[in-house]
């Protein structure tokens, strides 16, 4: 059966790879006219010009305003900046309302599960949006239409103050976001891996806390990049993640105490982390893609220390917990290998009044074999002291079938013997 | 001696080789109008052409190769720039181009090539798969590409008998005999179907 399933979505894939050409694209595509691998290797993993078009607010880092095709509708004439402060700053907004679509499929099958073989077409459907009001205002949002039965979840959504002060400041120094965002403190985000299957490293929880690394957060992050190789960000959040109001406290937040965070990178080789251009690459085939080819490497640092109020069988109790870790990044011909290690601790998870120590972390290697073709090995490991220790192997491989449409094949292997092992395979795409 | 008297003789009778020159002009539409783009050439002109010297330049900017389409003399110089504060990348996947690949290099950086084979090719940017443009190289000086009204001239060409082409990179080519004669404008239109 399995291996049937499997022919099936390869035998859609090669025939889908020589039928016409793609004409479906998403927000920032449509306002540049530019293809997805513009800024991703394979979507939603950005390459390295991608992370600099992403920390930029969703502009191009250097003058956006060329490379924009698809003009925007102005809210004032820019003669309006010369009258402030007695008019109101001239701003825009997109003429087209920027709204794209995401949708995942997989079928799946579980070794453990009373229902082996599953179809999930859709598991997902994810309503994007993003853009800029005028120059150096950005927004960015992303809504679970439906998420495995669940509807209508905002994920993350956020505005973006780019280039503070940069009168007196260098630009990207110093961004402003504000609203519903993953940390910047989370060195991988769940949001942009291309597997089907989360990284172990940012979904564990904790005795009865609900904090997970990467969730969503409500809060404000100021971040930025120094001399175009350093980037830092600090954050502060209500730390619950992204659920609803607690009616009884009329609040979001679980307790009045926020979580704070902080993140330091340095990146060697590559273009700048601002998308500064400076290296040459001498290319010998037609593999070369920035991103999988510019030889790089990038060490980050981070902390996190946080508090979550706790209810839980007619209990009501606090965990404080914190963790910090090191991460790196490298790329080296069509290899991109990274990984990273979490240390950290709870001190109260399960409302006993018992510590548990943290530890965790992850490789994963990506190998382009072709330009739609990638390889993904990932291994990874969470142990709970007290408590649980659990890793998986994840075997992938990504198609490209075209730009915004992909197939994946992939197996979650557990390391444990009394958790399940899973194969998927399914149709991601974009439009 | 002989050799001055040659080249003096040679200045004397340039003018009249020109004068003897005709013109070539016409429009070329499609089904949605005009086709703007469109190269139209001489396909058997005897004699053999020296290419120019200066180098034509193909420029990136805005994610664009400009201009999109350059018909060329067989051994020209093209000199690619990048005018983008991104990086961009040159190669093609064409044989009459040697299937070369210039590298990914930023703003300000020109790398050039000399086209000694005839035929076309395409040339591709591999991080912005959107950009592409086209250079045409062919045997003779005597080509023209269409401006934005469909228009296209090709003046200077000798008297006598040929095939007018044209090329076009969505559109299939046509061929249409004629005539050109000396001081005169031969008028030649086509309409293109893909």
């Amino acid at each position: 059966m399995v291996v049937l399933i499997i022919g099936l979505f390869t035998s859609i894939f090669l025939y889908n790879l020589f039928l016409t050409e793609a004409h479906a694209i998403p927000v920032f595509a449509r306002k540049y006219k530019t293809s997805c691998q513009t800024c991703h290797v394979a979507f939603p993993r950005l390459n390295a010009f991608g992370e600099a078009f992403r920390r930029n607010g969703y502009q191009f880092p250097q003058i956006d305003e060329g490379y924009v095709k698809e003009e925007p509708l102005p809210l004032g004439t820019p003669a309006w900046k010369k009258v402030w402060p007695e008019g109101i700053w001239p701003g825009q907004i997109p003429a087209m309302v920027p709204i794209a679509l995401r949708v995942e499929s997989s079928y799946r099958y579980d070794d453990r599960s009373e229902v082996t073989h599953d179809f999930t077409f859709p598991n997902e459907l994810e309503l994007l949006t993003g853009g800029t009001f005028g120059e150096d205002i950005s927004f960015y949002g992303e809504i679970a239409l439906f998420e495995e039965g669940d509807t209508g979840k905002v994920g993350r959504l956020f505005l973006q103050f780019d280039n503070l002060f940069d009168s007196k400041l260098p630009k990207h120094l110093l961004n402003l976001r504000i609203g519903q965002f993953e940390p910047a403190a989370v060195p991988f985000p769940s949001q942009r891996r291309l597997t089907f299957t989360n990284y172990l490293f940012n979904s564990f929880k904790v005795g009865k806390n609900n904090f997970q690394f990467s969730s969503a957060q409500k809060g404000l992050e100021v971040k930025g990049i120094i001399k175009s190789r350093l980037e830092h960000a600090l954050g502060i959040v209500n730390g619950n993640g992204a659920g609803a109001k607690d009616e009884s406290t009329d609040s979001f937040d679980n307790n009045s105490k926020k979580d704070i965070y902080i993140r330091l990178g340095y990146k060697i080789g590559g273009i700048g982390l601002d998308g500064t251009t400076d290296v040459e690459i001498e290319d010998e085939g037609l593999l070369n893609q920035v991103g999988l080819t510019e030889n790089s490497i990038k060490f980050g640092t981070f902390g996190y220390l946080g508090e979550n109020s706790i209810k839980y069988s007619g209990m009501d109790f606090n965990d404080k917990f914190y963790r910090y870790g090191f991460d790196l990044d490298g790329y080296y011909q069509n290899i991109n290998l990274f990984g990273a290690i979490l240390l950290g601790r709870d001190d109260n998870p399960s409302g006993n009044l018992k510590e548990v120590e943290v530890t965790a972390y992850l490789v994963e290697a990506n190998y382009l074999f072709l330009p739609w073709l990638i390889g993904i090995l990932r291994y990874e490991e969470t142990n709970l002291n007290p408590g649980y220790k659990r890793g998986q192997v994840i075997p992938n491989l990504t198609l490209l079938i075209r730009a915004n449409l992909k197939c994946i094949l992939e197996a979650q292997i557990s390391t444990k013997d009394d958790v399940s092992n899973k194969i998927f395979a399914g149709l991601d795409y974009a439009f | 001696m002989p050799f001055r008297v040659l080249l003096t003789l040679l200045y004397l009778t340039l003018p009249s080789i020109v004068l003897a020159a005709g013109t070539i002009s016409g429009t070329i539409t499609d089904k949605r109008g005009v086709t703007v783009d469109a190269v139209v050439y001489i396909e058997d002109s005897a004699g053999e052409f020296a290419p120019p010297k200066e180098h034509l330049v193909m420029d990136q900017k805005n994610l664009a190769f400009t201009p999109h389409i350059i018909p060329i003399l067989i051994g020209t110089t093209v000199d690619f720039l990048n005018s983008d504060d991104i990086l961009n990348n040159v190669f093609t996947p064409s044989w009459a181009g040697h299937k070369f690949n210039l590298g990914t290099y930023p703003k300000g950086i020109v790398r050039s090539f000399t086209f000694d084979r005839l035929g076309e090719v395409v040339i591709l940017c591999n991080i912005h798969p959107e950009m592409e443009a086209y250079i045409i190289i062919l045997s003779n000086p005597f080509f023209a590409v269409t401006d934005k009204t469909g228009k296209f001239t090709i003046s200077g060409v000798p008297s006598g008998r040929y095939t007018l082409r044209t090329w076009h990179e969505r559109l299939k080519p046509q061929t249409k005999q004629i005539s050109v004669r000396e001081n005169n404008t031969t008028v030649v239109d086509f309409e293109l179907i893909r």
